[in-house]
């Protein structure tokens, strides 16, 4: 069985081979205890951070004031600068940092956020942009006068809002819940030996995508739980770690529940019974938060087709509408004509008319002079056929005007044709105008119906926990009833044989892959921390137990002993290395961003800090649609590096808001 | 369209365009002067029996509501808004159920002193049929007026029996001199700046329609009944 390409159905046979029961017994202890076999991944996404939006009023400095000031990033190297140190850079990466988790005011520092009013942010997750905007009073830093706002856009300036309240634990949990289902990354439970388990999310995952100092842990900020491994392992993209990670935890469940009852036997049935207790305890709390699933794998597939068709429906009502003006103005010019026709019709017959009348009558004087014309001459003209004041030839009445009156009749007809058929096509234009809009506004309709299922509490964890807590009643109650005498149901399977298949044949699917990439990823942070200047390494190692073991001036050593300076720079070593080796591996599930402040803080030479940068740009070059922001004091460096139009400078003295 | 192209845009004789239509402008002129005269004074001009149409201004006012169906509803409206009679709202109907602003405006031109109309033509084609006689002017008088002669009467009677269609313009005169009246031009061109659209013309421009407007105005009237 290759290692990265095992089915879901040939997992089920290895692990049913391995335990010797068969398939159908694997499948049912498997859901009972939550476990799903992950084999392929969700392709990457990238989250890219668009614009950030600082609104309020300095107070207590040199410089009080109000200030407003948008910052807008696109994808690739952005540099943000100043002259002197303190100008805001920090602050303004802190509120990008703040903003990606939902959590206000994080590491904005207490006088900041005390200044700002109004914080707005944007970010792509691939083409899909959410906001998320928090606002307070300016000069006041009471938790209970924040409010915040997260919305997706829903299309054109129309942003669905996902969260509007307090800015707190809720605020949160809905940029954790938006973000974790549109990276498709799954929680990360964690059970250690007392019981407890910890669940990991969007906040420790989202802390490796920012490098601002020394910190604790290579990657992220936790060092427990080999939380930088697994975060390792989660960017990398390694199949079959949720399914690992959720086999593992039940195994250790049953087992801790096993180690209960074959503790003293007098003392194991309260025991047991106090777990159950326990258990059913959390059960029902569990069942009554529990509402029917939402299925967000076929949600937002839904979504994603539905969306398609939207830019379709879009197209066709413009088109229709264009159509539909054009006509109208068609009309409108038809409409004149024959208005004008007619005109020219009536004034034409009314002029035939009075021209007959008048003809009859002899003119009795010139019409210009009043001289009077003599009887006689009109006896003279008649006889020779003339007219008596001019002189010309009679001639029969004009047949040309006869004949144009009834072309111009005819014209009439013609332009009255035009417009009756111009009315009808407008109608009917009208009647398919009205009918795209209706459709485009039903399919908005419909993607903000799914939008708003998909924004509410995600039941999927729920689910899981449910069924696991399930099998631990189960199982509880099978143990008592054996302590207790009673036969033990012979239907109760051995889950922990199967757990345990589980887990070996799991973790071999993935074991092989990952100790290749491991290797990889340690490699490229070694290198790269020498480059950056890290003294003296001989070599660094991921081991698969999560932590780097590291052989500096021949003595083995580890992160938390390094210094200062050299452990800035292996942290950004292991941020870079991360993104070269996803991308070398064609599962990378980084998120694209990366958020370094001061990478030059610790004291790093011009030299190291050049090389740093080359990498930066060299991560750049090599994935697409990368975002890598630093924060840094100016230095000719940077100029080499960073793009004219990809910076923001606060020079000399002045200050970044 | 058959020969449209070749004449013009309404299919309008070239020829007939700047020549214009002098018969039926003189058709006109005679109703207004015949239908808007009055007796004349025992001493003074004319011939002592005919009757006078006193004031060109007065023509040319008369003549604007003629030739302008619109303002003429528009002014029947303002009236019944006065009034309340409603065989004036019939009449306004009725003015536009014969699409009258569309067929029988006949525009005219916007000058520094209002709608004018050089009227020689026409007023020579009637003196010269010896229907109508333009009277000197008296010294210190610097109105126009015209004396209706005999002959005119019977040649409008034969006008309207032989060329039915010629009816339209004694019917619509009638209709103008009951708002008109003896009013002096003065006063009736007045009411005419009231309109924006006349008021704003440039000189030199056509006073444009105000159908819509009027149209508008009658359905809000016929509403509220």
């Amino acid at each position: 069985m290759t290692t990265n390409q095992a089915t879901a159905a040939q997992w089920l046979d290895a692990i049913a081979a391995k335990a010797s029961v068969p398939v159908a017994t694997v499948q049912s202890v498997l859901d009972r205890h939550g476990i799903e076999p992950q084999a392929t991944l969700p392709r990457r996404r990238r989250v890219t951070v668009r614009s950030v939006t600082l609104k309020g009023e300095k107070m207590g400095t040199d410089q009080d004031g109000p200030f407003d000031r948008t910052w807008k990033f696109g994808t690739g190297l952005w540099a943000v600068l100043s002259d002197r140190n303190s100008r805001g850079k920090s602050s303004l990466l802190n509120v990008i940092q703040s903003s990606i988790r939902g959590e206000f005011p994080g590491r904005i520092k207490p006088d900041v956020w005390r200044w700002l009013s109004h914080v707005e942010a944007e970010f792509d997750v691939d083409a899909v942009a959410y906001r998320i905007i928090v606002e307070k009073p300016s000069g006041d830093d009471a938790l209970e006068t924040v409010r915040g706002t997260f919305s997706r856009r829903s299309g054109g300036d129309d942003w669905l809002d996902l969260y509007q309240g307090p800015a707190g634990q809720h605020l949160a949990l809905a940029v954790e819940d938006a973000l974790m289902t549109e990276l498709a990354f799954t929680k990360f439970h964690a059970f250690n030996e007392s019981g407890q388990s910890t669940t990991h999310s969007w906040p420790a995952i989202s802390s490796a995508l920012f490098v601002s100092g020394p910190g604790n842990a290579i990657f992220g900020e936790i060092r427990v739980d080999a939380m930088p491994l697994r975060l390792l392992q989660l960017f990398m993209g390694l199949p079959w770690i949720s399914t690992y990670s959720a086999a593992s935890t039940a195994l250790k469940r049953v087992q801790a529940n096993q180690r209960e009852r074959r503790g003293k036997p007098d003392k194991a049935t309260p025991r047991l019974r106090e777990r159950l207790d326990a258990v059913e305890r959390a059960l029902n709390g569990a069942r009554r938060r529990y509402r029917p699933a939402v299925d967000r794998a076929r949600l937002r597939l839904d979504l994603v087709t539905r969306d398609a068709e939207l830019v379709t429906l879009r197209n066709a009502v413009d088109e229709v509408r264009g159509q539909a003006g054009a006509l109208e103005q068609q009309l409108t010019g038809a409409r004149t004509i024959l208005a004008d026709t007619r005109r020219a019709l009536q004034q034409l017959r009314d002029d035939r008319a009075a021209g007959v009348v008048f003809r009859q009558l002899k003119p009795v004087c010139c019409p210009s002079c009043e001289t009077g014309i003599d009887s006689t001459k009109y006896q003279a003209a008649e006889a020779a056929e003339v007219c008596a004041v001019c002189g010309t030839r009679h001639t029969e009445a004009d047949p040309e005007e006869a004949i144009r009156l009834v072309d111009l009749e005819a014209d009439v007809e013609d332009a009255a044709a035009s417009v009756a058929r111009l009315e009808t096509e407008v109608a009917t234009t009208t009647r398919a105008m009205r009918a795209a809009e209706a459709k485009l506004a039903d399919a908005l309709k419909a993607i903000h119906g799914i939008e708003a299922e998909m924004a509410s509490e995600g039941e999927a964890e729920l689910e899981l926990e449910i069924r696991g807590l399930e099998a631990q009643a189960e199982q509880l109650h099978g143990l008592i009833a054996e302590t207790e005498g009673q036969t033990a149901s012979d239907a109760a399977p051995d889950d922990e044989k199967i757990l345990i298949a589980t887990v070996a044949v799991t973790k071999s699917l993935y074991d092989g892959l990952a100790r290749e990439i491991l290797s990889e990823a340690s490699q490229e942070i070694t290198r790269l921390s020498r480059l950056f200047g890290v003294e003296n390494v001989e070599s660094m190692e991921w081991g698969t137990g999560g932590a780097l073991s590291i052989v500096q001036g021949g003595t083995p050593t580890s992160f938390t002993k390094l210094n200062l300076g050299e452990r800035l720079r292996v942290r950004i070593a292991a941020a870079l290395a991360i993104i070269a080796v996803s991308r070398k591996r064609q599962f990378g599930r980084h998120p694209g961003l990366l958020v370094l402040d001061s990478p030059a803080a610790q004291e790093m030479t011009g030299v190291d800090f050049a090389a740093l940068l080359a990498s930066v740009q060299q991560a750049i070059d090599q994935t697409d649609d990368i975002q890598i922001i630093v924060g840094a004091v100016a230095r000719p460096e940077l100029r080499d590096v960073v793009l004219g139009g990809h910076q923001y400078h606060a020079e000399g003295d002045s200050f970044l808001f | 369209m058959t020969a449209a192209n070749t004449r013009g845009t309404h299919g309008v004789p070239a020829g007939a365009t700047q020549a214009g239509f002098h018969h039926r402008d003189a058709v006109r002129l005679l109703f207004i002067l015949a239908l808007g005269s009055e007796e004349p004074d025992p001493v003074g001009e004319g011939t002592g029996a005919n009757r006078i149409f006193r004031g060109e201004k007065r023509a040319m006012a008369i003549d604007f509501l003629v030739r302008y169906p619109d303002y003429l509803a528009d002014e029947l409206l303002t009236r019944y808004e006065a009034e309340g009679e409603p065989a004036l709202l019939a009449l306004v109907e009725q003015i536009f159920d014969a699409d009258e602003p569309d067929v029988r405006t006949v525009k005219m031109v916007r000058w520094r002193r209002g709608a004018f109309q050089n009227i020689e033509q026409p007023l020579s084609i009637l003196r010269s049929y010896g229907l109508v006689r333009p009277l000197k002017q008296i010294a210190g008088q610097r109105r126009h007026d015209f004396e209706i002669l005999p002959p005119a009467h019977e040649f409008m009677e034969r006008a309207i029996r032989e060329q039915p269609a010629l009816v339209w313009y004694r019917d619509r005169v009638d209709l103008v001199m009951t708002l008109a009246g003896f009013r002096s031009g003065s006063s009736l061109k007045d009411d005419q700046y009231l309109h924006p659209e006349y008021r704003d013309a440039p000189h030199g421009t056509e006073i444009p329609q105000i159908k819509d407007r009027v149209l508008a105005r009658l359905k809000r009237l016929k509403g509220s009944l």
